[in-house]
């Protein structure tokens, strides 16, 4: 055992000595991390609030409604989600869309409001930014709520919409008796829709109990965080292991085998050597995530258990995809494609259930799913009864992978070929 | 296989009655198809430095890796102190390796290397500190013992390289061609401290292509080529051996068979070998170098170069194996 | 030296898989697999959990299925599904009484983690929808939305492809690799030949400093240049991308975009003396780069400040250029500002490594 140890002390003296490479393979996760997080937001609780919808107004009418549609977009309900350009025509609309400035354009023409109050179809044009793919359609959703607002309003006044816009134009109001009836079934109609519509009656909301999976209760960088930190430690892990290779190419390899050392024992070395490489990168990246992210880990003891297990499959894979290559540029290609194989298939960037339903399977034999899921559930506030699949998949992988890894590099030696 | 019975050899009695340090019997290894090592066998005594001496090829840094147990030979056996290196790693414990090339961490300092390889063969706490300062004294690099060996001169390393091997004290020390590449100086402080640890009752086996290095340290030299033991003895048997003629060295527009005519026409004329337009004849004396010499000038052949060489190692090497050792 | 470069790169088979097979990997991956949802173009999928079985729940399921969204209707009695649904929403047992005496219903909302936000944003939309148009009938009687009172026409502003699908993932790992590339292999490869001393051995050769830095640049030019044009091929014939109308104008800046890759690789390989150092600096910068201007996801969901900052960054100003060229069909003139940028950081890049690669330093 102390000669194990010999020889994994000085592998950590020699990443101590050049910390680069690991450094910078911890940098990657937590660049995409910080970009995921600074796109969509990210941290304690709540999924990320979406930017404010650019919208250039064309207001060709010069009816009341345009003043009320004009007000409603800066009132404080619209502040901070709609962002409202003004341009005076549909050219130049369409410019400040070619400039990108917003990703869409509400044009409302030229007698809306007179064909609204005069029981015509009442029609508004929105033109959407083609550049744009998201928030153009976030527009439209929003301008077929505005239209069906402006339908049930319209209900709302009845037959009296063009009477009353004419008092409201200062026309003035001869009937008096008119006046009142108007006024009577207007108040009529208000009536039976206040409490209804007003605000409306019917909302949506969290389902009780269920917070973890409830709306609002899912926390994007809870999510994400566990992938990349996955995917960053087998990426380390590898890095770890093809030492192995480089020792050989320098000749050290050679040499510490000519000392009372076996082949085993410098093989177990590096297993162990890259397992607390890749265990502290772990740790410094579960808390990158939580002082950066705030990402919640959970509880610590299934939390220990579980970062345990993946730092061990982590090295055993990558033990095994070393001895499995001849040199140092095969395993940069073969550990390169497989990690990231297994990273697109596993879920780390996109749900297995978002996969075509042949391909979900494939995610239940990449370790990563097993890890990040673990990780997820665990963050969202699950205990040991929701990894224990999880843990045991994982022991089960890392036993066989070690295993198989320290047997095939011990038998490469044997040939002569380490 | 041109040499001396080992009983014969007189100017080692110091070692004569102890068992040898190494002891290579009938050794075989191949790669592939390849004959690598070829029934090698030799035995170095303490207090002896014992060449291999070929070219880049012959098979010397296959026969250290032989003996320091990196690989098991087909056939034949090494026995390290009498114990043979495939038992385990108590037999490579009295071992000191140094590689053909520099085999150091280049991120960890000349110290830390040192004591990292002292670690692995057992030492520890105060006696391996004393080691350390020791190994790197005696290469001279007590004061660059903090810099990073990646930092260092191609002569500081290999002094270093030299350094990790001494740390345990071993009491066989495999020197695998540890001058290639560096300066005279560095090379001569190499050789001194090789010759040191000599003195102080140690086996060492050198390998080299230098023969001026090899006849200057080693009491008893092997010359190998294609795997195999051309010739072994002392420097002065092996000048012996190579004969009181001289050879003559032929370059010229002259083919194989005229060669061959020319080696039977003159009396006392042998033909070594012949490659790349170079002819090599060995005579047996000064007439018949000379009578040689006139053959090619009166003959129809064109004679664009011509060399004789006095008896040396080289041209024993020339006469055992038809080409120079720098081929 | 270009030539010598080229053949280096192609020479290591980690190279080839990054140069080459992991950006089809990804455009296969993001662009096939995990389309984005577009609400508008298919059926967004809703699970209701139908606990009342009044007139009002029959007609707000009715209002939702009109709304747009697939409808798979748990009846009460009904057997729940195994695993949970992407979105779920419950209609609550007393619904329809609930309305009839103007008390607040609230119905249960529930996503899973593979619900992606465009299609909770039109399902919420939706249900929005269903529920005041319901409200509104209860209080005026049918409101039947063929003759609502105000019609929304909408519209793309040009009829070109927009970027989503693979028109994004094209485009944004065509930028992505090519940086990539340039600024790992490319400038791992110029710090190992510094270190090695190869670089100070041209040095000495009658080859100038200008033509090393030339020649080297020409060499991860030419690496780029095989990228690209990989890129745009198997985009036209295996995803059948229309690359938009002006070719002179795409060419100009797919060659902008490359000798900024190049010259950036250039730089950062000059910038370190390990070969690892390098590669890794390279890969964090790129993926910054990448996801600043808009390579990985669609700009315009980054929050403002990013979005400005993002056109410090040569990924921004390629995406901009595609997009105008792909989605705006512009043409070449309507580019020529993106590659003048490029070509200015190309220009800056270049100048700085010829500095840094003084054989003296």
């Amino acid at each position: 055992m102390g000669t194990i140890l010999t020889l994994a002390a000085k592998d950590l003296r020699r990443r101590a000595a050049a910390p680069g490479p690991v450094l910078l393979n911890l940098a990657i996760p937590l660049a995409i991390a910080g970009m995921l997080a600074l796109a969509f937001g990210g941290g304690t609780g709540g999924g990320a609030d979406p930017p404010p919808l650019k919208l250039v107004l064309v207001m060709l009418d010069e009816g009341p409604l345009s003043e009320f549609l004009s007000g409603a977009s800066q009132n404080s309900q619209t502040a901070g989600r709609l962002e409202v350009l003004r341009a005076k025509d549909r050219q130049e609309g369409l410019a400040r869309l070619r400039e990108e400035e917003a990703a869409a354009m509400a044009l409302f023409p030229e007698g809306f409001t007179r064909d609204l109050i005069e029981g015509r179809q009442a029609v508004f044009e929105l033109v959407k930014n083609p550049s744009q793919s998201f928030m153009p359609l976030v527009a439209e959703q929003g301008a077929e709520v505005l239209s069906l607002y402006l339908t049930v309003g319209r209900r709302l006044l009845g037959d009296d919409a063009a009477r009353l816009q004419g008092m409201l134009e200062g026309e003035g109001w001869s009937d008096t008796a008119g006046l009142a009836l108007a006024l009577a079934s207007l108040y009529g109609r208000i009536q039976s829709a206040d409490g209804m519509l007003f605000p409306p009656l019917i909302e949506t909301g969290e389902p009780a109990g269920d917070p973890g999976e409830a709306r609002g209760g899912f926390d994007f960088m809870s999510w994400m965080y566990p992938g990349m930190l996955m995917m960053g430690l087998l990426f380390l892990g590898a890095g770890q292991m093809r030492d192995l290779l480089m020792e050989r190419q320098a000749g050290t390899l050679r040499r510490q085998l000519c000392a009372p050392v076996a082949a085993w024992q410098v093989v177990a070395s590096k297993v162990l050597s890259a397992a607390l490489v890749v265990g502290a990168a772990h740790v410094l990246l579960m808390g990158a995530g939580s002082a950066f992210f705030g990402v919640r880990w959970g509880s610590a003891l299934p939390l220990a258990l579980v970062s345990a297990l993946i730092v061990a499959a982590v090295t055993g894979f990558c033990a095994l995809l070393f001895a499995l290559v001849r040199t140092e540029r095969q395993g940069d290609a073969v550990s390169g494609i497989v990690i990231m194989v297994m990273s697109l298939m596993g879920g780390t960037f996109i749900p297995p259930q978002a996969l075509p339903e042949a391909m979900r399977g494939m995610a239940y034999v990449t370790m990563n799913h097993w890890g990040h899921d673990a990780l997820r559930e665990l963050a969202s506030g699950k205990g040991w009864a929701a990894v224990a699949a999880h843990a045991a998949a994982l022991a089960a992988m890392a036993a066989a992978f070690i295993l198989a890894g320290t047997l095939l590099l011990r038998r490469r030696h044997v040939r002569g070929a380490l | 296989m041109a040499g001396l019975d080992s009983s014969d050899r007189g100017d080692m009695t110091n070692a004569r009655d102890a068992a040898p340090a190494l002891q290579v019997s009938e050794v075989r290894y191949a790669y592939g198809k390849t004959k690598a090592v070829d029934g090698v066998s030799f035995d170095v005594r303490r207090g002896e430095i014992f060449g291999l001496l070929g070219p880049n090829g012959a098979g010397k840094t296959t026969t250290i890796a032989l003996i320091g147990g990196l690989l098991s030979p087909a056939s034949g056996s090494v026995l390290l102190f009498g114990r043979d290196v495939a038992s385990g790693g108590s037999a490579r414990a009295r071992l000191g390796v140094v590689p053909q090339d520099v085999a150091l961490y280049e991120e960890l300092t000349g110290r830390e290397n040192v004591r990292f390889f002292g670690r692995l063969y057992g030492l520890s706490g105060k006696p391996l500190d004393r080691a350390t300062d020791e190994a790197l004294g005696q290469v001279g690099l007590s004061d660059r013992a903090r810099d990073r060996a990646g930092a260092l001169s191609g002569g500081l390393k290999r002094r270093l390289n030299l350094a990790a091997a001494l740390v345990h004290s071993p009491d066989l020390l495999l020197l695998d061609e540890p001058t290639v590449g560096i300066d005279p100086q560095a090379r001569l402080r190499i050789l001194d401290v090789v010759k040191a640890q000599a003195s102080a009752g140690r086996a060492v086996l050198y390998t080299s292509h230098y023969l001026e290095e090899a006849e200057q340290i080693c009491d008893r030299l092997a010359i190998v080529d294609h795997g195999r033991v051309l010739a072994v003895g002392t420097v002065a048997e092996l000048r012996r051996l190579a004969g009181e003629g001289p050879v003559v060295q032929v370059r010229g527009e002259i083919e194989p068979p005229q060669a061959q005519e020319l080696q039977q026409r003159v009396p006392g004329v042998h033909l070594l070998g012949s490659a790349d337009g170079v002819h090599s004849f060995a005579a047996a004396d000064a007439a018949a170098c000379a009578a040689l010499v006139r053959e090619l000038f009166q003959g129809a052949a064109r004679v664009e170069d011509l060399r004789v060489q006095e008896p040396t190692l080289q041209s024993l090497f020339l006469k055992l194996t038809g080409r120079e050792l720098r081929d | 030296m270009a030539r010598e470069d080229l053949r280096l790169t192609l020479r290591d088979r980690s190279s080839i898989f990054w140069i080459f097979l992991a950006p089809f990997l990804w455009v296969w991956f993001f662009g096939f697999l995990a389309r984005p949802a577009d609400p508008s173009g298919r059926q967004v999928s809703l699970t209701v959990f139908q606990e009342d079985v009044s007139a009002a729940a029959e007609r707000m399921i009715e209002l939702m299925k009109g709304a747009g969204l697939k409808l798979a209707v748990v009846p009460p009695a009904g057997e729940r599904p195994a695993k949970a649904p992407a979105r779920s929403i419950t209609i609550p047992a007393g619904f329809g009484e609930s309305i009839a005496a103007r008390r607040k219903v609230t119905l249960p909302f529930s996503q899973g983690r593979d619900a992606n936000p465009e299609g909770t944003i039109a399902v919420e939309v939706a249900v929005h929808k269903a529920s005041v148009r319901l409200l509104a009938e209860e209080a005026f009687g049918t409101l039947d939305p063929a003759e609502d009172a105000v019609k929304l026409e909408s519209s793309w502003a040009t009829d070109r492809p927009r970027p989503s699908g693979a028109y994004q993932t094209i485009p944004g790992n065509l930028v992505m690799f090519v940086l990539l590339s340039a600024m790992t292999y490319g400038a791992g490869l110029l710090a190992t030949e510094r270190r090695a001393g190869i670089l100070r051995r041209i040095a000495v050769s009658p080859a100038g400093r200008t033509d090393i830095v030339l020649g080297k640049l020409a060499g991860r030019a030419a690496v780029a240049a095989v990228q690209v044009s990989v890129f745009v091929v198997i985009g036209l014939t295996v995803f059948r991308i229309d690359w938009g109308g002006a070719p002179a104008g795409l060419a100009l800046l797919l060659v902008c975009l490359i000798l900024c890759a190049a010259s950036l690789g250039l730089l950062a390989g000059a910038l370190f003396t390990s070969g690892d150092a390098a590669s890794g600096a390279g890969v964090v910068a790129t993926m910054v780069m990448s996801a600043m201007g808009g390579c990985w996801w669609p700009s315009e969901v980054m929050p403002g400040w990013m979005r400005t900052a993002a056109y410090a960054f040569p990924t921004a100003w390629a995406m901009n250029g595609l997009h105008t060229l792909i989605s705006w069909g512009g043409r070449t003139p309507e580019v020529l500002p993106h590659c003048a940028v490029l070509g200015l950081i190309a220009l800056a890049a270049t100048l700085a490594a010829v500095r840094r690669l003084d054989p003296a330093r």
